[in-house]
C-alpha cells in the first residue's frame, strides 16, 4: 500500500526524472545526489546458496529438476493441451530414455526448455513421471557433476549431475536438464 | 673376567657393524605395500598409494543407461564416486554375492570404487618378490605383476590401465 502523501525523495526524483536520478546515483557525486544523500552502492547480484528441487521418480531411478524450470504438474500420463505456436512443447518419453517401465498412475510435468522461467512464450518440454515428491531445498554444494566413469559411460546427455539431498533424506538423485531432454527428443525426431 | 664375554668396546663395535649391515640390507631391497582384496574367488591387490579409501559398502544408486560393469554411484561423506564391477570389466561373470568392502582407487584426479568379496587387508613385500604378470588369463592386460604368497598367487592390478579401460566409451 502506498501512502497518499508522496515522500520528499519521490517528489524530487519525479522532478529530476527517474533515469537522471539513477544515472546520478550510479556516478555517485552530483548535486542531486548530494541533496539526496550519499550514492547507494550498486546491489550485488543475489548469490545462489540453495536450490529448490522437485524430486521425481521414473521407474527405479530418482531424478530431480529445478523448481524454477517447472511450469506445471498435471495428473495422468498423457499430454492433451492444444498446440500453441508461441509455446511449442516437445514431448519426451523419459521412461523410454531411461529404459524404465512406466506405471499406470503417472504425472505429467511441463517445464521450460529454453533456460527461462515462467509461462511466457518460448520452448517447453512435457514428460511423464511415475510420481513427483515433495519439494526439497538443497544447498548448492550438494550438487555436482556426474562422477568420472559414470559420465564417460552414460548414454544420455540430459542427466547433468548428481544431487545429494540433505538430512533426513540423505539420498542421491540425478539432476535433470529439461533443455537437453527436449533437444534429445528433437534429435530423435529429426533422425 | 669370564673369557666368553666380549669386552664392551668390541661389543659396541659389533653392534655398529650389525646396524650398518641391516641398513645396507634395507636399502638394497625396497619394500612396497599393497591392499589385497578378493573377487569371484580370485585374489588381487593394488599398490597402497593408489587406494584413497576403504569403506563398508554403502547403498549403491544405479546409473541409468550405462554398461553392466557400472554398478552405480555412492556418496562417501559427500564425495560422489562411481562403483564398477571389476569382475565384469576383466571379462568374468558379474558379482552376485554380497560384497564386504569398497576400495576407492585413485589415478591422479580420477576415482573409482571397486567391490571386494572379502574384507581388504594390507601386506608388505620386497620388490624382488614381484613376479611377471601371468599371461593367457582373462583380464591379464590389467595385471602388472603377480605375487606368490602362502595363500596362493595374488595378481597386482594396474590401476592406470584400469582407469584407461573404464574411460573408454562402450555401448550401454
Amino acid at each position: 500500500m502506498r501512502d497518499s502523501k508522496p515522500r520528499e525523495s519521490e517528489t524530487r526524483s519525479a522532478r529530476v526524472g527517474d533515469d537522471a536520478l539513477l544515472q546520478a546515483l550510479a556516478r555517485g557525486g552530483t548535486r542531486s545526489t548530494l541533496r539526496l544523500g550519499p550514492a547507494m552502492p550498486v546491489p550485488a547480484a543475489p548469490r545462489v546458496e540453495e536450490v529448490h528441487l522437485l524430486p521425481i521418480v521414473v521407474g527405479p531411478h530418482r531424478l530431480a529438476i529445478e523448481v524454477a524450470r517447472v511450469v506445471e504438474i498435471f495428473p495422468g500420463g498423457e499430454w492433451t493441451a492444444p498446440p500453441d505456436p508461441q509455446r511449442p512443447v516437445a514431448l519426451a518419453d523419459l521412461h523410454r530414455e531411461l529404459g524404465a517401465l512406466a506405471l499406470q498412475e503417472r504425472e505429467m510435468i511441463l517445464a521450460r526448455a529454453d533456460g527461462l522461467t515462467g509461462r511466457g512464450p518460448g520452448r517447453y518440454v512435457a514428460f511423464a513421471v511415475d510420481r513427483a515428491e515433495r519439494l526439497v531445498k538443497a544447498p548448492l554444494e550438494n550438487i555436482c557433476p556426474l562422477p568420472e566413469i559414470a559420465r564417460d559411460q552414460i548414454a544420455v546427455s540430459f542427466l547433468a549431475g548428481v544431487v545429494r539431498f540433505p538430512w533426513p533424506d540423505d539420498g542421491l538423485a540425478f539432476l535433470l536438464d529439461p533443455q537437453l531432454l527436449a533437444l534429445c527428443e528433437e534429435d530423435e525426431l529429426g533422425s | 673376567m669370564d673369557a666368553s664375554i666380549p669386552d664392551p668396546q668390541s661389543l659396541a663395535e659389533a653392534g655398529a657393524r650389525r646396524s650398518a649391515a641391516l641398513k645396507a640390507g634395507a636399502t638394497a631391497e625396497a619394500e612396497r605395500s599393497f591392499i589385497r582384496f578378493e573377487l569371484a574367488g580370485e585374489r588381487y591387490c593394488v599398490p597402497l598409494e593408489c587406494v584413497t579409501k576403504i569403506e563398508r559398502v554403502p547403498p549403491i544408486i544405479p546409473v541409468p543407461r550405462t554398461p553392466p560393469f557400472v554398478r552405480g554411484i555412492v556418496s562417501l561423506r559427500g564425495e560422489i564416486v562411481t562403483v564398477v564391477d571389476l569382475a565384469a570389466v576383466i571379462g568374468g561373470e558379474p558379482v552376485t554375492t554380497a560384497s564386504h568392502g569398497l576400495l576407492v582407487l585413485a589415478d591422479g584426479p580420477r576415482r573409482v570404487g571397486i567391490l571386494s568379496d572379502a574384507l581388504p587387508d594390507y601386506f608388505r613385500i620386497g620388490v624382488s618378490q614381484l613376479l611377471p604378470a601371468p599371461t593367457g588369463k582373462a583380464g591379464d592386460a590389467l595385471i602388472s605383476n603377480a605375487i606368490e604368497r602362502k595363500e596362493g598367487t595374488v595378481a597386482v592390478l594396474d590401476v592406470k590401465k584400469l582407469m584407461e579401460v573404464l574411460a573408454r566409451r562402450s555401448d550401454a
